[in-house]
């Protein structure tokens, strides 16, 4: 079956298009820099992207959320990485098909569930739009069957599908061309993958047309601000 | 509002969207941190003390009438340009 996927297609080509013609906009012409400052730009750029220390000193809680919930996020893109292919530097700690075991998953959908909670019992709830809610409840159920499916599958004792079977499928989802081998359907805990990847897929369509934009677009804005 | 008083007003806004003004657009992922951040807004709980309303007020109008997904869907990002002018009207100078 050679068709067309086209959730990676927009995802990727949206990317790229979205962060080139933000790059290639008019620059503003004077700086907006508040004070002048001796700090170099870029380390102190960085420094409040990854460790938002606004945000640690305004809310604190609201900043553990936020590091788990990236870190998190982080862990898993790592450990979908050993789902395209092997590698040998991630084999470091022994494990069958996914390094945290469901629990990394875990983490990430209890933060996503405190931030979703968070915004609807806000007193200020009409500053959120239906986006915000929209992306929040569809990550929560990426996560949930993305991360439930390894302890799915012992529940339903379909431990015969080896890590090859994922890495066939998702492997090919990246080089656009889908093909799912038979293991994986026939397997009890395939609703699971299934609706995992559909949700998935929705996610990454949706991604640059959205808010979540911000993980790239960060780094020119910081910059900005930093003189 | 007539037909050239809408096209001049949005031909005013198109010269304002530089790099820095779409990336402040872009980036706000109503988090919430502004509103404890702003010292106003701490002394006096107002909606119009938090900077991201006010910014709000802009961007509603930027998803609708400068984004393709104002056009297609504009419920998704809240894209309510009646929204704006409402609250403009309603803030007290």
């Amino acid at each position: 079956m050679n068709s067309l996927d086209a959730a990676f297609l927009v995802f990727f080509v949206g990317i790229v298009a979205r962060v080139v013609k933000m790059v290639r906009e008019p620059k503003h012409p004077t700086t907006l820099q508040i004070y002048p400052e001796r700090r170099p730009k870029w380390p102190w750029a960085l420094y409040d992207i990854f460790l938002l220390p606004t945000i640690l000193r305004h809310k604190p809680v609201l900043w553990a959320f936020l590091m788990v919930f990236h870190i998190a996020f982080l862990l898993l893109i790592i450990g979908h990485l050993e789902l395209i292919r092997e590698f040998t530097v991630l084999q470091a700690i022994e494990h069958e098909v996914f390094l945290g075991k469901g629990f990394v998953g875990l983490l990430l959908s209890i933060a996503l569930l405190y931030f979703l909670f968070r915004r609807l019992v806000s007193p200020n709830r009409e500053m959120s739009v239906p986006e915000d809610y929209y992306l929040l409840i569809l990550l929560f159920l990426t996560v949930l069957f993305g991360s439930q499916m390894d302890w799915a599958r012992s529940w339903y004792e379909y431990d015969s599908l080896s890590v090859e079977d994922y890495r066939a499928y998702l492997s090919s989802l990246l080089y656009l061309r889908p093909e799912l081998p038979e293991n994986l359907t026939f397997s009890g805990h395939s609703f699971m993958l299934i609706l995992h990847v559909f949700f998935a897929n929705l996610f990454l369509m949706f991604f640059p047309f959205s808010k979540i934009m911000h993980s790239f677009f960060t780094i020119p804005m910081n910059t900005l601000r930093r003189g | 509002m007539d037909q050239k008083t809408r096209e001049e007003l949005l031909r005013l806004f198109r010269s304002k969207l530089d790099q820095a003004m779409k990336l402040y657009l872009e980036t706000c992922t109503r988090c919430g941190v502004c509103y404890s951040a702003c010292h106003v807004h701490e002394s006096m709980p107002h909606l119009k003390y938090i900077a991201a309303y006010r910014a709000e007020i802009v961007r509603r109008i930027y998803n609708r009438y400068f984004k393709g997904q104002g056009r297609i869907m504009p419920h998704v990002r809240g894209a309510d340009a009646a929204w704006s002018i409402a609250h403009l009207a309603s803030t007290p100078r």
